[in-house]
């Protein structure tokens, strides 16, 4: 019988069960993989945890630093574990597990939801035509790619340009394949704007905004596909029809909180979110009944993911002790300038501050975001850009019982900003602000840096681009262990230093920042591991290696 | 023929010209579109003849041909067998199994990777009640033939079978003019459990029916089955008896002697049979020519489906569809909202004629057509709801019947062919004929015994998902692998998936181990387990960058990323 029970070792997982273990409760966190970390393991690219660490870590990075602080506690961890079913009876939860040892249940008080969420499919948004081989979703390409070493594509179509596909599209050029193009249904790009700069343009991959993908070709194998123009209602502009020979196409198309769990059992849906309605404490409408990242709504930063582990977790054990009291809940109201905002409610009594984490529908510039309850602006905050691909947060200090919070776009500049040709994350210091490039290459206007080094690195950045090599090396047993090198270097340089990559093979075990190649290719860099790799022979998992420690 | 010629060429404003071969009427031309095509082959089948052959051409699309297997070796070079089968369908397989009963050589080929990769998997899945077929065609006799043996068979051979009933909704009461018609269709073709109930009590039955119909006939003893499954079940009672299945196997040519079969020419070697059996699906007047014995045609008639999420599975247990004014008097239903055995709500089939006999491509206007046409039967489906889409190509011949019969022409061979809906149901039934027929051929030359070891039973060991919990408990401690979730929307373990790796007719392909254990058939549609599939098919020696789709030439991946290299760390 555990206090907390956490569906999902993920980054939310991970945090939600150090942050009710933390606050004194007995967990267990239930994972269906051999390994923690979920979906953090295939992203070996970096950009992770500028909000949480002021550090850009890599995936495996930033989730073996949450799995080693997780494995130092008591907390009980089942992974190749499957959840059946769960049930609640009286007062506590009945989990029905499976796995190599047999079928079994567990009981808690409490349970956290941090499933994380699935890939659109090619099926759910119509793609028709033939059914070969070469389709497949970015997440399951950045997986063969990155954990397995299987290149799925020589010349491929992204169609979607969320930030997966913007990422594998760089990641499948460091590889040697070619991709034609990036497609993307909407007039704006569907992924963060550093992440259009640093994958696409980088690497010269063009960005059709306002294209589709309207059929494939290809009787084994994709052949070719046919791309189309849509208008402002995203229907086909007749005879924009072209096609592109290719062997494969990939898909970022979008992501659904993974909310299987959650209707089962029976708990109220956000048909925006797809995710659980949700309080402050991150319960669903059934009492002691958590969810957190990104089953509960798909965010941009992982940051925001611990965050809302961190705390759902921390609610969670609170119920569990009981003292976790909610006797009215009353939804938030939000005006039409948002798409969403979770918490979707507000549980009385109060008891300190909220933070409310919300989307906008439109690009909006210089505006003013306000809360306000019974009639009274509670607080407000100045956000020089909001944008539909990223999410932002305010924390309020809601004051009265019982009475609705009400957000609102109170002010907005009424001119609409010029798209920025370029985006850069500055990386002089862990502030990591992000400077935007208006104008053109020959005369840009530099925006966003808050220091005159700043400035010089943007500058800089025109002439020389320099970037972290983030990529693979195998190891005896033919695993993969992912690298990055530990300073920028030139872009130029990238395929040189590939070519050295390829070469390399570990064959003793590595500790996460060890030194894999020093002075690569004299670029005056080292190649490190970004994981720990504890016998590159045994195929053991991290968290077996850790328990027998 | 000049007759006939020349009232075709003036009711089609076409240049056609005839011939008669082989009791055949073959017609000849050149016209604008495949529509012109299909409505000649047709409007020629009025002559009296015993089949149409249908070698006009047409502007708009070029003459269809197979997908040829990529391999080619002499494997199979040599080989001297009692029966080939050409074809591993439902309908090969069901023969197959059926022959198996005899001591006897049994040889299947296909050129796909796998059975039932065209017509048998891809359909609704329907056990058909006899209600549509006209009474005189061997579409009734072997529907109500196969209907009848489908039960024991699905518990025999371990295949999903459910008689869930199927019910045509009339939407106003003035079709009750057509009830005569209906009912003498009943007693001729022996149709049973029908009967008719008013709209309010059709409700109490399924409560999510859109209330504007007036009176529903409902016919219980239809069912659906796992269409894959069954053809999956036969074949590997088959081998389990003793036949063999080869795949990638393509027949390229006969050598005829004295109008009979002496050689079989595949890409895989030279087989000698005694006798052979065209069960070659939409290629079978392929085959039929190439023995020199063409007397119909085949043109595909395509239908798309729709695959609705388990979550609404509840909107419906019986089969509906509602009938509309043209297809008064055909009695058929012209498709409609499907429960499969899984649980998933099934839209469909459409049915479209075109020229490529491989083409599954969909479209969106198919799409569209399924929506508007049978989602509206129920309350609150949408196009959010659709997990899936495919489509299938129906073997019809110009005569729309079945051909079940000894070649006229050469001694040695035996036609299955034209078989469309209700092919899926009649297949036990066709196949007991078939098999009747190759006896009797053989027997001509030596007595021909029964195999004293056959068995009429296959079952999986263990079947995982219908044991119970202390069941499950049992066999996972026996075997841990069964412990092992790969598929978490379908929950298949890895047990299962290594069982469908090596069964009697294993999976050699992703879609194989699909359609074998439903891996990847769920809502995430692979995205989650294709890895895992991967590295499982890995740790059984398989390499990577030979795993297919569904065979040579749709691999999964181009290359290694990383070959290994000198520079040891």
């Amino acid at each position: 019988m555990y206090d907390v029970a956490v569906i999902g070792a993920g980054p939310a997982g991970l945090a939600a069960a150090i942050s009710a273990y933390k606050n004194g409760s007995s967990v267990v966190i239930i994972e269906r993989e051999p390994e923690l970390g979920g979906i953090l393991k295939q992203c070996i690219h970096d950009g992770f945890g500028i909000l949480h660490f002021r550090k850009r870590l890599t995936g495996p990075e930033y989730a073996e630093l949450f799995i080693e602080e997780l494995l130092k506690t008591d907390v009980s961890v089942l992974t190749s574990t499957f959840l059946l079913d769960v049930q609640k009876e009286q007062d506590l939860f009945n989990l029905t597990l499976q796995n190599a040892k047999g079928i079994f249940s567990i009981q808690s008080k409490a349970i956290v939801l941090a499933t994380g969420c699935r890939e659109r499919t090619s099926r759910q948004i119509f793609i028709h035509g033939d059914r070969p081989a070469g389709i497949m979703t970015a997440g399951t390409a950045q997986r063969f790619v990155n954990m397995v070493g299987l290149l799925p594509f020589r010349r491929c179509v992204v169609l979607g340009s969320g930030d997966i596909g913007l990422i594998m599209a760089r990641r499948l050029t460091i590889e040697g394949a070619k991709v034609i193009g990036v497609y993307e249904i909407k007039p704006e790009p569907a992924g963060l704007l550093r992440n259009v700069s640093q994958c696409l343009h980088d690497f010269k991959i063009p960005l059709y905004l306002s294209h589709t993908v309207s059929k494939v070709f290809g009787r084994n194998r994709v052949e070719k596909v046919e791309v189309v123009k849509v208008d402002r209602n995203l229907s086909f502009v007749p005879e924009s029809e072209r096609t592109i020979e290719c062997d494969g196409l990939l898909l970022a198309v979008g992501l659904i909180p993974e909310n299987e769990l959650a209707e089962r059992l029976s708990l109220q849906i956000d048909q925006v979110t797809n995710g659980p309605f949700v309080d402050q404490y991150f319960m669903g409408s059934m009492e002691g009944v958590f969810s957190c990242g990104n089953s509960l709504h798909v965010h941009d930063l992982v940051d925001y993911v611990t965050w809302t582990g961190f705390e759902a977790g921390r609610c969670a054990s609170e119920y569990a002790k009981d003292k976790l009291k909610v006797q009215k809940r009353v939804p938030l109201k939000f005006d039409s300038s948002l798409q969403y905002c979770v918490p979707q409610l507000l549980s009385f009594p109060l008891t300190g501050k909220v933070r409310i984490y919300f989307r906008t529908k439109s690009k909006l510039v210089n505006a003013q975001i306000a809360v306000s309850q019974a009639g009274q602006e509670l607080v407000s905050k100045n956000f020089k850009i909001l944008r539909p691909q990223q999410i932002e947060f305010i924390d309020v200090p809601p004051k009265f019982e019982n009475e609705p919070l009400e957000i609102s776009l109170k002010r907005v500049s009424s001119h609409e900003q010029d798209q920025p040709f370029k985006s850069l994350v500055c990386i002089v210091c862990p502030k990591g602000c992000e400077i935007e490039l208006y104008g053109s290459a020959s005369n840009p206007t530099f925006e966003g840096y808050s220091c005159e080094r700043g400035l010089e690195f943007a500058k800089q950045d025109i002439i020389n681009p320099k970037r972290v090599l983030c990529t693979t090396v195998l190891t005896k047993d033919s695993r993969l262990l992912p690298v990055r090198t530990d300073r920028e270097i030139p872009l130029e340089s990238f395929e040189r230093v590939m070519n050295r990559v390829k070469n390399i093979v570990v064959k003793k075990p590595v500790r996460r920042g060890e030194v894999i190649v020093e002075n690569i290719e004299n670029t005056n860099v080292n190649l490190v591991a970004t994981a720990t790799l504890y016998n590159p022979s045994g195929g053991r998992t991290n968290v077996e290696a850790r328990l027998e420690r | 023929m000049r007759r006939i010629g020349d009232f075709l060429s003036k009711k089609f404003s076409a240049a056609i010209h005839c011939e008669e071969k082989n009791g055949a009427l073959f017609l000849y031309g050149k016209v604008k579109s495949w529509d012109q095509v299909v409505k000649i082959g047709k409007f020629a089948t009025r002559f009296g003849f015993r089949g149409v052959v249908n070698k006009i051409e047409c502007e708009e699309a070029k003459p269809s041909v197979p997908k040829v297997p990529l391999v080619r070796d002499a494997s199979l070079h040599g080989r001297k067998v009692d029966v080939l089968i050409i074809g591993a369908g439902v309908i090969g397989c069901a023969i197959a199994r059926e022959l198996s009963r005899w001591k006897l050589n049994i040889l299947v080929v296909d050129k796909e990777s796998d059975v039932a990769m065209h017509q048998s998997s891809h359909n609704a899945g329907m056990m058909h009640p006899p209600i549509a077929p006209h009474p005189k065609s061997k579409k009734a006799h072997y529907n109500r033939k196969g209907l009848d043996m489908v039960e024991t068979l699905s518990r025999e051979l371990d295949f999903p079978f459910e008689r869930n009933g199927m019910t045509i909704l009339f939407p106003s009461v003035w079709y009750i003019f057509s009830l005569p018609f209906v009912k003498v269709r009943e007693i001729q073709n022996r149709v049973k459990d029908a009967e008719i109930l008013n709209a309010s009590k059709f409700l109490k039955i399924e409560p999510n029916v859109k209330k504007n119909f007036s009176w529903a006939y409902v016919i219980w003893e239809a069912g659906v089955v796992d269409p894959f499954q069954m053809t999956l079940a036969f074949a590997e009672n088959a081998v389990q008896n003793g036949a063999e299945f080869r795949f990638n196997t393509f027949v390229e040519g006969f050598t005829v002697e004295n109008d009979r079969i002496e050689a079989v020419i595949t890409n895989r070697g030279t087989i000698f049979p005694k006798v052979v059996v065209n069960a070659a699906g939409v290629w079978a007047d392929r085959i039929a020519s190439l023995a020199n014995d063409e007397f119909f045609t085949i043109h595909p008639r395509k239908g798309e489906m729709a695959i609705i999420d388990k979550k609404k599975s509840n909107l419906s247990r019986l089969t509906l569809s509602k009938v509309s004014l043209k297809q008064l008097g055909s009695i058929t239903k012209g498709g409609g909202l499907i429960p499969t055995v899984h649980g998933n709500l099934l839209l469909g089939p459409t049915a479209v004629e075109i020229p490529e006999r491989e083409d599954y491509s969909t479209t969106e206007e198919g799409l569209d057509e399924l929506f508007k046409k049978h989602a509206s039967l129920v309350e609150g489906l949408s196009r959010k709801d659709v997990i899936n889409y495919f489509a299938g190509t129906r073997a019809a011949t110009y005569e729309e019947d079945f051909i079940v019969e000894p070649s006229q022409k050469i001694h040695n061979l035996i036609h299955a062919a034209g078989i469309q809906s209700p092919g899926l149901t009649s297949a036990p039934a066709i196949a007991e004929d078939i098999a009747t027929m190759c006896i009797e051929k053989l027997q001509k030359e030596r007595k021909i015994v029964p195999n004293e070891k056959f068995c009429p039973v296959r079952k999986k060991d263990p079947d995982f998902k219908k044991l119970s919990l202390e069941e499950k408990q049992r066999i996972i401690a026996k075997n841990p692998n069964y412990g092992i979730v790969i598929c978490r929307c379908e929950t298949v373990t890895k047990g299962e998936v290594l069982q469908a790796l090596h069964g009697n007719v294993p999976a050699t392909t992703l879609d194989g181990i699909k359609w074998r254990t439903r891996c990847g058939m769920g809502r995430c549609q692979g995205g989650f387990c294709t890895p895992f599939l991967v590295e499982l098919m890995q740790e059984v020696g398989i390499d990577p960058l030979t795993i297919t789709k569904k065979g040579p030439g749709s691999e999964l991946f181009v290359s290694r990323t990383r070959l290994g290299g000198d520079e040891h760390v």
